[in-house]
């Protein structure tokens, strides 16, 4: 409501030139990632993979299907530049279109762990007493559940969904997202300018959405970048099972398991998938422990 | 104390009655049957075998005649090994897994702890990126990456190691137990450096070092206690993640222990094994929990008498 | 020759952000069964003075550029750690300001008291143990025999400062340097803790270095004194020299800014005949229920009586100073004023309406009429917020005017409480304490209310800025005819500030009356213990004065 109002209005009060502009704790965090190389690398080969993901359709000469069995496996050529597999097909294709269904289980399952987690934890946190107690309790009952052992069912009964893969892995995360979001809402409705938001009659919604929230948002943004290489794990891990998406659709885990088949004849079958599934964990990581670094206000101090 | 734990006991209950009943539910609700699979079979005979297994029933009744058998101690027979009773099923697998993942514990405990320890001693320095960086490396290769290229290159290339197998031949249990303890010693490592930074940052060690204590008497008398805990706590989780970690490495290195056994009851829809898997990891999980909570409330004395305590 | 001698010390900080030139040439020495006092606010360099002599700085960032401190012949600066540890904690041993966070909580206080002991010397551990509880006795633990085996949680803040002490002194030192050893405790047992000190030092005749930011607390204590500026040594001298022939301005500035007189004579309250009071508390009660609050909590029907039964009454415009210390149950009461949290019985009425049975919109419009300033000023405002977001939020709430009126008033707050109008649109983190305490003050004022609740807005700010911040507060009450409550734990504070005091010990308020009654002629033995407890910042009256102590029966 009051947000960047100063535009015609401030000149007639004060001298606009004369106002010193203000660094936001957003702005400070940023300067202080730029300073981080190792999560500014991590950035950019995020952005770099999820441009490639897109485009993939567009700008691969060969499908991911199409199979060559004259052709066989290749090493490494000009014109398969990581090879084919042993059915002819190019393996970088098939890199690429794997990504496209690792990286949006990644982020489709977190986007349902998010949601999910946020609207509980902060329902849980902002009520507080029995519907904290009692939404915590389900929360730590749900934990104790052998949750990877369920999904397993969930694929073996339901087949190889991906829809409900990323529905399974979300409906799994999100419990975590939940305990943290709910520590920050608790942690934050105690400070002083929670107190002096209600002294001055500030409606409970208001404190809600100008108070508690935005202080929330550090953690849920770290929380998240580091909740996306664990799903995209999880995947790669029940794909690798055969668990995951159905043949002839790739994903990095399943190119993973089909490399370890042939591993003693085509080494690059398994090193190139492994090597790019590794390299997305680790900047998703980096960029995650950068942005812990940056947004926490501990750090800011010294 | 026996208070605490008696509570988390009956807490253990319903949710085990909860895993019980989600499984039971999943498996009946899925199309097919064991016995669809084998097509050679006459309808007839998998009437026969069905009315045996009490699969004709509706599925409620199903259900409890499972949970009768159950409280028994009779997980039922396995439907596709047949002549082997669950019970004995897990019987032959279990001991193999417990001692895969006793191994990955330990090397995880070992090199997970000195190596966050000694991180943690030095922030910032050298002495803090390799051993991190190295961890780092240990989480983003997951056990389906770190297996099959360690066999590539000890096993295959080098062929120091056997390629696969668990007690067959000296030296191959060396990879899978490297393989599963890894992962884990990564999230050790990471968890005691920041443990440990969070207690060297206190107070109290400063006091420790004005009395004129050596670096190593600040570190075992005063920082570990406080410093593990955050270890201690993920305990329960790692124990459970270990079992996952155990159907892949199981599967990649052909060890017949219960993750293997796991894996394949579910691919063959062998309800009884995977009933009979499903409540055992639960219950092990569980019990895993609790433990680490016991050590956690132990370790605090602040925590350990509250209950006697009063303001 | 000197115990210790300290000379051209300089210590630099290699941060992100360029070098902090924390100390500049300090100088001290230290005489065998001398008191040394260094005073400084916060970022003088007095704790990084005395941390290096110890090895106790963190390096980097810390590096010491030059200096020598000469202990026994040795350079206390250029020793090998092994060396310096055989010193540590033996010969020179320190007590540190927090006794709450100084003591290990995961180790049994036999365990620690102990270490110096078998660290330093070869000896058995039943013998450190017999030593451990004679030093328990000697700083007046009750029942060391079987203390000793407890852990730290098991002692309230005064017993665990003593544990410290009794720690430092174990080893029979020639130095025991206290950082601020009093500062986290109430005065009461502040009063005590230096008596401890002052006792011990006598009887051992060891040499101390005494750091603390309170002139009053080193008048009683020190033989000579620095006083330091920004890393620089501003004044030396002898203790009477320093207070009574005070010569830089700094020093100066520091013994004007304790408040140690009445209340200006221009802003004193004068009632007009026959007035009605404004605000009114009758039989308040504030109750919690006790929970352990650990993993065993359950319900208790017992519960925290922090109000118990207080009554009082204000004129409009009207400043009443509630002082005790921490636990008594005054912030509780400002929090039930607020409606933060809910009362048990009782009734509070502002300007004629019952506070307590006001709900929903009566209560939002209401909320106008009672402002609270808080303790933290880092932690009451919020950190994403611009000055004017904050400001404008608090205005907006109440009445909705147009973006130009807000800007206004925006602006003039600013102006009310010293703040330039340019600085609109910063954020907290970028202003200093102080700055952002006038921050908070503008926003309670913003909606021109009729009382005003003042929580410890000075406690957590250096002295020479508590003096403006007291200023600014006690002008703006005057302007606006507020009637304040001004919560403290301080007593000259009070005196300074309030026309009416009330004293307040375990939820109940024990005197209450004009202050200058209270200060010169106090009724309730607790009222005389506090104020005998407060030290002053003149060594001949810290010297000779005698406290008044109190058992908890007494009052009760």
């Amino acid at each position: 409501m009051t947000q960047s109002s100063e535009t015609t209005a401030e000149q007639s009060i004060i001298d606009l030139d004369s106002v010193e502009s203000g660094t936001s704790l957003w702005e400070d965090a940023w300067n202080r990632l730029q300073q981080n190389k190792l999560a500014m690398f991590g950035l950019y080969v995020v952005s770099f993979m999820i441009i490639i993901a897109l485009l993939t359709p567009w700008i691969t000469p060969y499908s991911y299907f199409e199979q060559d069995l004259d052709l066989g496996a290749t090493a490494p050529s000009a014109a398969h530049w990581l090879g084919t597999d042993t059915l002819g097909r190019d393996l970088l294709t098939r890199i690429m279109y794997g990504s496209r269904i690792s990286l949006m289980v990644g982020f489709l399952a977190t986007a349902v762990a998010l949601s999910i987690g946020v609207l509980w934890g902060t329902v849980s946190g902002y009520f507080g007493g029995r519907v904290d107690a009692f939404m915590m309790r389900t929360v730590d009952i749900l934990y104790a559940l052998p949750f990877t052992i369920f999904i397993i069912l969930l694929m073996v009964v339901f087949g190889r969904n991906i829809l409900l893969l990323f529905m399974a892995i979300g409906a799994v995360e999100w419990l975590t997202m939940a305990r943290i979001v709910r520590g920050q809402v608790l942690s934050i409705r105690q400070q002083e300018y929670i107190d002096a938001a209600i002294t001055m009659g500030l409606p409970k919604r208001q404190i809600m959405l100008r108070h508690v929230i935005p202080n929330t948002l550090g953690t849920i943004i770290i929380y998240v970048t580091l909740t996306i290489p664990n799903v995209i794990l999880l995947e790669s891990f029940l794909s690798f099972l055969g668990l995951g998406v159905q043949p002839p659709q790739s994903s990095w885990g399943l190119l993973i398991s089909y490399g370890v088949e042939t591993m003693e004849e085509y080494p690059w079958l398994l090193i190139f998938p492994a090597v790019v599934l590794s390299v997305t964990l680790f900047s998703l990581n980096f960029l995650g422990d950068g942005l812990r670094d940056a947004l926490d206000p501990k750090a800011s101090r010294d | 104390m026996i208070k605490f734990i008696f509570i988390r006991l009956l807490q253990a209950i319903p949710v085990l009655l909860i895993v019980m009943t989600i499984t039971f539910v999943l498996i009946h609700a899925a199309p097919g049957g064991p016995f669809s699979a084998e097509r050679a079979v006459p309808p007839e005979v998998i009437e026969a075998l069905n009315a045996q297994y009490n699969l004709d029933d509706p599925v409620h009744v199903q259900f409890f005649i499972y949970l009768n058998n159950v409280l028994h101690g009779d997980f039922g027979p396995s439907f596709k090994y047949t002549g082997r009773s669950v019970t004995e099923v897990i019987a032959a697998g279990m001991p193999i897994t417990f001692e895969l993942g006793l191994y990955a514990m330990l090397i995880a405990l070992i090199l997970g702890i000195s190596a966050g320890v000694i991180a943690s001693l030095k922030p910032n320095t050298m002495q803090d990126y390799v051993p991190m960086s190295l961890a780092m490396t240990g989480i983003c290769l997951p056990t389906f990456v770190m297996g099959p290229l360690m066999v590539l290159v000890f096993a295959i290339w080098l062929d120091w190691l056997p390629v696969s197998g668990w007690g067959y031949i000296p030296g191959d249990k060396i990879l899978p137990s490297l393989t599963l303890g890894f992962a884990y010693a990564a999230y050790i490592a990471r968890l005691s450096r920041g443990g440990m930074l969070e207690i060297l940052s206190q107070d109290f060690i400063r006091t420790a070092r004005a009395k004129g204590l050596s670096t190593a008497a600040i570190v075992f008398r005063h920082a570990l206690r406080g410093g593990m805990q955050p270890v201690v706590s993920f305990m329960g989780p790692a124990l459970a993640g270990l079992l996952s970690g155990s159907f892949v490495v199981e599967t990649i290195f052909q060890i017949p222990g219960m993750g293997r056994y796991f894996v394949q009851a579910a691919f063959n829809r062998d309800y009884t094994l995977i009933l009979g898997t499903t409540i055992f990891f639960a219950t092990l999980i569980i019990i895993f929990n609790l433990l680490a909570d016991i050590v956690t409330v132990w370790l605090n004395p602040r925590l350990r008498d509250s209950s006697n305590s009063s303001n | 020759m000197a115990l210790l001698t300290v000379k051209d010390l300089h210590i630099h900080f290699h941060t992100r952000n360029g070098i902090v030139k924390a100390v500049n040439g300090v100088e001290f020495s230290l005489e065998k069964g001398e008191t040394l006092g260094i005073v400084g606010e916060s970022g003088s360099g007095k704790t990084v003075c005395c941390y290096s002599l110890l090895g106790l700085l963190p390096t980097p960032p810390a590096r010491i550029e030059s200096g020598s401190a000469m202990f026994e012949g040795n350079d206390l600066l250029n020793m090998s750690e092994q060396d310096l540890r055989k010193i540590r904690g033996n010969r020179i041993a320190m007590i540190f300001q927090d006794p709450m966070t100084s003591l290990n909580p995961f180790m049994k206080l036999g365990e620690q008291l102990t270490e110096p002991l078998t660290t330093h010397n070869d000896i058995s551990k039943q013998e450190a143990r017999k030593r451990a509880i004679a030093a328990m006795q000697e700083v007046g633990i009750p029942e060391p025999e079987r203390r000793i085996d407890c852990y730290p949680h098991e002692f309230s803040g005064g017993m665990r400062q003593r544990v410290m002490i009794a720690m430092a002194l174990v080893t029979e030192p020639d130095i025991l340097i206290a950082d601020e050893p009093t500062t986290a405790l109430d005065v009461t047992i502040q009063a005590q803790i230096l008596d401890l000190i002052k006792k011990l030092q006598r009887e051992r005749s060891i040499s101390v270095i005494f750091i603390s930011h309170d002139l009053g607390v080193i008048a009683g204590c020190a033989d000579k004194i620095i006083v330091m500026h920004e890393g620089n040594i501003v004044e030396s001298g002898t203790t009477d020299e320093i207070y009574y022939q005070t010569k830089h301005d700094y020093t100066k500035k520091l013994l004007n800014a304790i408040p140690s007189s009445a209340k200006p004579e221009s802003a004193v309250f004068h009632a007009e005949e026959g007035s009605e009071p404004i605000f009114k508390i009758d039989g308040l009660l504030t109750h919690f229920p006790i929970s352990d609050g650990g993993v065993f909590s359950g319900k208790t029907d017992e519960c925290c009586k922090a109000v118990d039964d207080v009554s009082l009454q204000l004129l409009e415009g009207e400043t009443l100073g509630l002082v005790g210390e921490s636990g008594c149950g005054k912030s509780t009461m400002a929090k039930s004023i607020m409606r933060l949290v809910d009362i048990t019985a009782g009734s509070i009425t502002l300007n004629g309406k019952d506070l307590t049975r006001l709900e929903g919109e009566e209560l939002k419009t209401a909320r106008a009429e009672f402002q609270m300033v808080f303790q933290d000023p880092y932690a009451s405002l919020n950190p994403r917020m611009t000055v004017y977001d904050l400001l404008a939020e608090a205005i907006y709430v109440q009445k909705n005017c147009s973006k130009d009126e807000l800007l206004k008033q925006v602006v003039s707050l600013m102006d009310d409480v010293g703040l330039p109008a340019k600085a609109i649109r910063k954020y907290p983190h970028e202003f200093s304490g102080g700055q952002r305490q006038r921050i908070a003050i503008a926003r309670a004022l913003a909606l021109k209310p009729r009382l005003l609740i003042a929580d410890e807005p000075v406690s957590a700010l250096d002295v020479t800025i508590q003096a403006q911040i007291l200023d600014l507060l006690l002008e703006l009450v005057k302007k606006y005819q507020i009637t304040m409550i001004f919560i403290s734990h301080d007593l000259s504070v009070v005196r300074y500030l309030t026309d009416r005091t009330a004293v307040m010990y375990g939820g109940k308020i024990v005197e209450y009356g004009n202050t200058e009654d209270v200060f010169n002629n106090p009724q309730h033995l607790y009222t005389k213990s506090l104020l005998s407890a407060i030290p002053i910042a003149d060594p001949n009256k810290e010297r000779t004065r005698q406290r008044v102590a109190y058992t908890a029966d007494q009052i009760a």
